[in-house]
């Protein structure tokens, strides 16, 4: 085994793409560079979020930490995330996080003046910086309904008033969950899905309906016309084994031999809005490259090559 | 003693008028005369980190 | 609306204190609104007024004078509030919730109910079996009749007619701390002008030769001799005239009568007769029948030809309500005041002062303010803030203390539960039987069987169902009842039937031929007992329609004849304080068979009520049901424990004492009908957590909720001392106070001096609102600051589902580590130890979690409510469209939604991505977060204060003190083995000392340290420099054989214990090798 590289060239396909949605294949990889995407994805990938707040007047009935609170969770677009400094490394302002480099000011001034209830949204976040501004969920095309006026921080009624001062920093999701990117990440197994033709061919056309109906998600069809049973939509497939139990209690065991691929996933990513769901993912693989360089650079590696003998070696020579 | 305790500003439980106050003031709202008052806000400003804070 | 179903939970508090306005009493309400009284610690009264009469004998007309009682308290939403008449938007004007209910009383800014108490059943002869009966006097047994006697004010009196060994019987009733026990014939004789041969008939006519032993009958031979030896009783005392007998009684009791010390026997005897025995009846022929009848019962009983009533069973007790507590504290107080009035006027009287004017009412009432009248309403707002009774008579009340609580707002059912909270007495906690205890069938649909506290009030503290009323003086139109006219068209219905009227003489027959009608406590008379089955129709039929006139709450206790069952006869009540819940009637077909009737318990046991689940509960045809059941879910009540909620919507103008508030509360998916019915919404107490079963114990929420404590401190202004102080000695709202941070100054105008108020405990808080009031310019001022601490769940909190299932978090993972759905992504929240189900038996939650899951795909609620399966079927007979099990009509949703038929899911670790090997059961469950949080609770110290006299430290948690190593600590420790840990514990951490020990005698106390002279040292300003200590024993006056040994201090401290008592512990030292 000796000297044997263990290097792989995993492979990406896209299958859909939207703004805040993205559905990929990877292969040519095992779950631990699946699930570690996964986790970086959630946890360290950097976008910007309140994180301080200023509060002068507030009449409101929600207090004061809890409308900091409910302003933290408003995703904010984070393009520039990966480029701004963490304000605790910040050189320009001492680390106080208040400077353009590490930081983002935004007002809000709202005060009820009707009988009719006032509902403060993240678009009454007034930012002078545009790269930095709430998400703007409403449908570019639709109608302006009452839901698409954005995220409703407080209700205030009248002679109620908000007045507050808050700063955005750059954060990762490890630290608060208001700086995670991705609402969903999940990939699952590809399975492999290999009928029995000649078992299944004992059973009536009957036997295979209830067996097709046994998932409870639709992985097999029956052809119209020939009455074969196939796959229909392999990835559908929830490992439940609910066919697998059917086919048993049918006596009929080994009618389908499924088996999760061991080297293919299929993510399926949400984003939260604040980046795209493509650039998240472009993101996520970027920190994973700095992590593994983090490590493979540092002086405890080197130190520990007599303990971890040939995979620090290949950590550093790749 | 201090000599020019700064006078505080009090809004009234009843009909929400703002009082101002001295040192050995009778607490009273000037307007209607309802004897709960509440203190006002403070002008400091307040730092809510919202992480930490929830 | 679900306010008016709430409205119905709190009515019988609040219409009970209406009535105490209604009869007579005339308040006056001040401007200021109960907000106010909460925000400025006061007290939510008004000013009690009275008329009184002033009689003169010259026969002219009499004089009304106003008097002021003082300030009574008011309880809210009584007719006399402001919040009375307001609707939703006007009760938020006010400040308060637009849900309120009232039925409480504002006390120094607190908020209290009464409590509702089990009191016997009124004007009811109860038979009773009570060893301690035996101990009243020679020849005692431990049997007896005792009838609580009510009056129309509700202060009653109870009279007990005891069984004497030798067959006769004696009538007892306290006055003044005292029982007095009177023969039966004297009472009798003394009644009523009567002979002795009818005496001995009526209490004969029970029994009859023609019925020896069989249905119903209760009368036995040795009745007749029974009956000569009462008579025989009063023969012997030589009575044998009323007029005798009144003298006899009134010459007993003239000490005793207050007031009437120098009036004539007689009317002392016609006033203990009208005061003392039977007083719910004013006709002394009424109080003769009754008598009778309740010493036929007695000698029944003893012949045990009828059983004795339980006092223990719902179905022998009523209610003790607010406003006739008070009432009959007032009333009580009010008779005091005026006795004390008549005592001063009659000493200025007797003193011949010559001045003194009896007619001049100036001057009379200037001598009548010698009483004070204020102290009255003073008297009552006393006992309802502590809720103890001071009274010399006791009220005929088992005890003094505790029939008020605080009601906690914890959580809104909470705060309802306390106004359906019945408690059996404070005499039953203390004894050691347990039957009090018991849940008993006749409590069925009155008492929900749940919802009792565990450990000390269990089974003594029970709650109402949500069907069960408490009848009232008002009719269901709000207006006064006619007690006299509802009686009346009572008496009319049964004489038009064939009840033979009782008076003017009472018939000369008894059951099993024929029963006795009592009406109130009262016999009114007998009626065949061929007829009487369908003379409890026809006035059930009556009950439920409208324009009868016979009130719909009526109970026809009829209890029917039996072999040695309870005493029969056809009870009839119509009084206030009874429990009633509605039932439909289903023996008349003709009235839409949804005829609402209104049972009392007393009844009920006699009663065929069916379950509507189709079946007929085992009676067959025999008995065919005569009534239904709404419902199955009426015989449960409302409850929500420890949890924390949304528990007030007026948050921001409170000032309660701690307040616990859950800041992201959401609606539960799986609900109950009366979830909906009771507006639950409004006030919800959890959120809906994914719950995966699992065995990793973790969980991560993202509720939190904010602690409010208020403080409460006198106040002036004071210069600012400290960053956090303002100007005016107090804090700046919505300022950060960290712990030991000072927040407010108090300047003490008298002696001069500023002090500062330092923050205590271990959490920083936020300052939440700061008011001042000065009641007026002399008055000092008070301060309200309300702090606010954000609690986020840590470990150690404690949550639960709705199912009991409890539990403290033990764990907060990261998200990312979090197992994960591969189709969903989904993640728990929380995740729980599927071995908290098999012993616990909870597969509710286990349901809730598939029906949640199913609701929440289809976007849609689902129905928990108990016992719907059952009753849906007996409506759809046996539907087959419904699938037999819940899990299967659960299952098929899931299906439907292309998820797992048993709710179980493919789940994928969060640390390594790779498949868990199991299927793992995950869906939403309610999760309610309990008040029990560890930063409430933590405690850990490893030095610090302790105790002056031992030396070991001290305990309490406010105090830094530690927490006690045990026995059973240290037992284990020495079955480990751990030696050192054990000395550690015991000794180096908690008392260790070096004492000297002289070896000379070997005493532990005679030692002490020899000053010496360092002064040189001292004024170089050098540090002393270590001195060599010179120890000697005083007693054998040298520093010889010193020696210091390691021990506990306690001990020297028990070295010097004994020799306070002359005894010497001497101590032999040996070095370790020689011992």
């Amino acid at each position: 085994m000796e000297g044997k590289s263990y290097q792989r060239f995993p492979k990406i396909k896209i299958r859909e793409m939207k703004d805040d949605f993205l559905k990929f294949e990877l292969r040519d990889t095992d779950a631990s560079m699946a699930n570690a995407l996964r986790r970086v994805m959630i946890a360290e990938v950097p976008t910007i979020a309140i994180d301080l707040v200023e509060i002068e007047v507030n009449s409101s009935v929600l207090n004061d930490e809890f409308i900091a609170h409910r302003l933290g969770l408003i995703p904010l677009t984070s393009e520039r995330a990966m480029s701004m400094r963490f304000s605790r490394d910040c050189d320009a302002c001492d680390g106080d996080g208040q400077c353009e480099f590490c930081s983002v000011e935004f007002h809000l001034r709202a005060k009820c003046m009707s009988d009719q209830t006032l509902d403060v949204t993240s678009k009454d976040l007034y930012t002078p910086d545009h790269t930095v501004v709430p998400v703007d969920f409403s449908d570019p095309a639709g109608d302006e309904s009452a839901e698409q006026r954005g995220i409703i921080i407080v209700k205030l009624r009248r002679g109620q008033e908000l007045r507050l001062r808050a700063i955005a920093r750059k954060g990762i999701g490890k630290d608060h969950a208001k700086w995670s990117p991705a609402a969903t990440v999940t990939f699952m197994y590809e399975p492999d899905i290999r009928i029995n033709e000649e078992l299944m061919e004992t059973l009536t056309l009957e036997e295979k309906r209830s067996w097709v109906e046994s998932s409870p998600t639709r992985v097999f069809e029956i052809d119209p016309d020939t009455h074969q049973v196939y796959v229909f939509d392999a990835e559908a497939y929830t490992y439940d084994d609910e066919v697998i139990k059917k086919a048993e209690a049918m006596g009929k065991a080994g009618l389908v031999d499924i088996t999760a691929k061991e080297d293919s996933f299929i993510f399926t990513v949400e984003s939260t809005g604040a980046i795209k769901a493509s650039q998240l993912v472009l993101n996520a693989i970027e920190i994973l490259k700095q992590k593994l360089d983090a490590v493979r650079l540092s002086e405890d590696t080197v130190e520990a090559d007599d303990q971890f003998g040939e995979l620090g070696a290949h950590m550093r020579g790749g | 003693m201090d000599p020019q305790p700064e006078p505080v500003t009090y809004i009234c439980g009843d009909c929400g008028m703002e009082n101002t106050l001295k040192p050995g003031d009778v607490i009273q709202c000037r307007e209607c005369g309802y004897r709960i008052l509440y203190k006002k806000r403070t002008r400091r400003k307040i730092d809510q980190c919202s992480a930490t804070s929830l | 609306m679900g306010n008016e179903e709430l409205q119905d939970l709190f009515r019988h508090h609040i219409e009970s204190f209406d009535y105490l306005v209604e009869a007579g009493l005339d308040t006056l309400l001040l401007r200021i609104k109960p907000i106010t009284c909460r925000q400025a610690k006061i007290s939510y009264t008004g000013k009690f007024m009275a008329d009184v009469y002033f009689e003169y004998d010259s026969g002219s007309a009499a004089i009304r004078e106003s008097f002021n009682f003082g300030q009574l308290p008011i309880m809210l939403k009584s007719k006399l509030c402001h919040l009375r008449a307001a609707d939703p938007s006007k009760l938020v004007s006010y400040k308060e919730e637009s849900s309120e209910m009232g039925g409480y009383f504002i006390l120094n800014g607190l908020e209290r109910v009464v409590r509702l108490l089990i009191l016997p059943k009124r004007n009811y002869p109860m038979s009773m079996v009570r060893s301690s009966f035996r101990d009243r006097r020679e020849g005692h047994t431990d049997k007896a009749v005792v009838v609580r006697c009510v009056r129309e004010d509700e202060s009653s009196v109870t009279v007990k007619l005891y069984y004497l060994r030798n067959g006769s019987a004696r009538l007892g009733f306290w006055v003044q701390g005292r029982e007095y026990l009177l023969p039966v014939g004297i009472v009798l004789k003394a009644l009523i002008d009567t002979t002795d041969h009818e005496i001995y008939a009526s209490l004969t006519c029970c029994y009859s030769e023609k019925y020896d032993k069989g249905k119903g009958v209760v009368g036995t031979r040795l009745l007749g001799e029974r009956a000569q030896i009462i008579l025989n009783e009063v023969q012997d005392l030589n009575l044998f005239k009323r007029s005798q007998c009144l003298e006899h009684i009134g010459e007993y009791f003239q000490p005793v009568m207050q007031g009437l010390e120098n009036a004539s026997y007689s009317v002392v005897a016609e006033a203990v007769l009208k005061d003392y025995i039977f007083v719910h009846l004013d006709n002394n022929y009424d109080k003769f029948n009754l008598l009778i009848f309740m010493v036929q019962k007695l000698f029944s009983f003893v012949d045990q030809t009828s059983v004795p009533d339980n006092p223990d069973s719902l179905q022998n007790q009523e209610v003790l309500l607010p406003g006739h507590l008070i009432t009959i504290y007032l009333k009580e107080k009010l008779e005091d005041w005026l006795y004390r009035v008549k005592k001063l006027l009659q000493d200025e009287i007797n003193k011949k002062n010559k001045t003194f004017d009896l007619a001049d009412l100036a001057q009379v009432k200037k001598f009548m303010d010698k009483a004070p009248a204020k102290h009255i309403s003073l008297a009552v707002e006393n006992m309802l803030k502590t809720g103890r009774l001071v009274t010399q008579t006791g009220l005929d009340l088992q005890q003094r203390a505790g029939f008020t609580v605080q009601a906690e707002r914890l959580n809104y059912l909470r705060f309802i539960s306390h106004f359906r909270a019945v408690h059996r007495g404070a005499s039953f906690a203390g004894l050691r039987t347990t039957s009090v205890r018991k849940l008993l069938p006749e409590s069925w649909g009155f008492l929900c069987p749940v919802h009792t506290p565990d450990g000390e009030p269990c089974g003594l503290l029970n709650h109402m169902t949500c069907t069960c009323r408490i009848t009232s003086y008002f009719d269901s139109q709000g207006e006064i009842r006619d007690f006299y006219k509802i009686r009346m068209s009572i008496l009319s219905v049964l004489v038009e039937v064939g009840m033979l009227p009782a008076l003017p003489k009472l018939v000369q027959a008894g059951p099993p031929e024929v029963l006795s009608v009592l009406l109130d406590g009262r016999v009114v008379g007998s009626m065949s007992s061929s007829v009487i089955e369908k003379v409890v129709a026809h006035l059930r039929r009556l009950k439920v329609s409208a324009a009868s006139g016979i009130p719909d709450d009526l109970e026809v206790g009829y209890v029917p004849l039996s072999i040695d069952g309870t005493y029969p006869g056809l009870y009839l009540f119509t009084s206030a304080s009874r429990f009633v819940r509605p039932v439909k009637n289903i023996s008349n077909p003709t009235t839409e068979g949804q005829a609402m009737e209104l049972i009392g318990p007393f009844e009920q046991v006699y009663m065929e009520i069916k379950c509507p689940d189709g079946g007929d509960g085992g009676r067959r045809n025999a008995f065919p049901a005569t009534h239904e059941e709404i419902h199955p879910t009426g015989m449960l009540s409302v409850m929500a424990k420890q949890t924390m909620g949304f528990s007030l919507q007026a948050l921001h103008c409170r000032a309660d004492q701690k307040l616990y508030h859950l800041q992201t509360p959401q609606s539960p998916i799986v609900r109950t009908s009366s979830y909906t019915k009771y507006n639950m919404d409004e006030y919800p107490t959890g959120t809906n957590a994914i719950v995966a079963t699992e065995s990793i114990d973790l969980a991560d929420q993202g509720n939190r909720s904010g602690r409010v404590h208020t403080m409460f401190r006198r106040s002036n202004v004071d210069k600012s001392m400290h960053s956090s102080i303002d100007s005016d000695g107090l804090p700046y709202v919505g300022q950060t106070i960290k712990p030991n941070e000072p927040f407010c100054s108090i300047y003490h105008e008298v002696t001069g001096v500023t002090r500062t108020n330092k923050r205590k405990g271990s959490e920083p808080a936020v300052v939440d609102y700061v008011a001042v009031d000065m009641k007026s310019k002399n008055n000092i001022q008070k301060v309200n600051i309300r702090f606010r601490q954000p609690r986020n769940p840590v470990i150690g909190d404690k949550f639960s589902s709705r199912h009991g299932q409890k539990g403290v978090c033990s764990q907060l993972w990261p998200d990312i580590d979090m197992p994960f759905s591969g189709v969903t992504g989904m993640r728990p929240d929380l995740i729980i130890n599927p071995h908290a189900f098999p012993s616990r038996m909870t597969i509710a939650m286990l349901l809730e979690s598939i029906a949640a899951k199913g609701g929440s795909l289809q976007g849609k609620y689902v129905d928990a409510t108990p016992f719907s399966p059952a009753v849906k079927k007996a409506d759809k007979g046996t539907g087959s469209e419904h699938p037999n099990s819940l899990v299967d009509e659960l299952g098929q949703k899931l299906r439907e939604k292309g998820f797992n038929y048993h709710g179980v899911e493919v789940l994928y670790s969060g640390v390594y991505g790779t498949e868990l090997t199991c299927e793992i059961f995950i869906g939403p469950v309610y999760y309610q977060r309990l008040r029990h949080m560890v930063s409430d609770k933590f405690q850990v110290r490893s030095t610090g204060t302790i105790d002056q006299v031992t030396r070991q430290p001290i305990k309490g948690r406010k105090r830094g003190g530690g927490i006690r190593f045990g026995e059973m600590e240290r037992d284990s420790m020495l079955a480990h083995g751990a030696a050192y840990l054990l000395h550690d514990r015991l000794h180096t951490c908690s008392d260790h000392h070096i004492a000297n020990v002289c070896t000379l005698c070997g005493s532990l106390l005679t030692t002490s340290y020899l000053q010496q002279q360092k002064r040189v040292s001292e004024i170089r300003g050098l540090p002393p420099r270590p001195s060599s200590k010179k120890i000697i024993c005083h007693s054998c006056q040298t520093s010889k054989g010193m020696e210091t040994v390691a021990m506990p201090f306690v001990f020297r401290y028990l070295a010097a214990e004994l020799a306070a008592m002359n005894i010497k512990l001497t101590l032999q030292l040996s070095n370790g090798a020689g011992a």
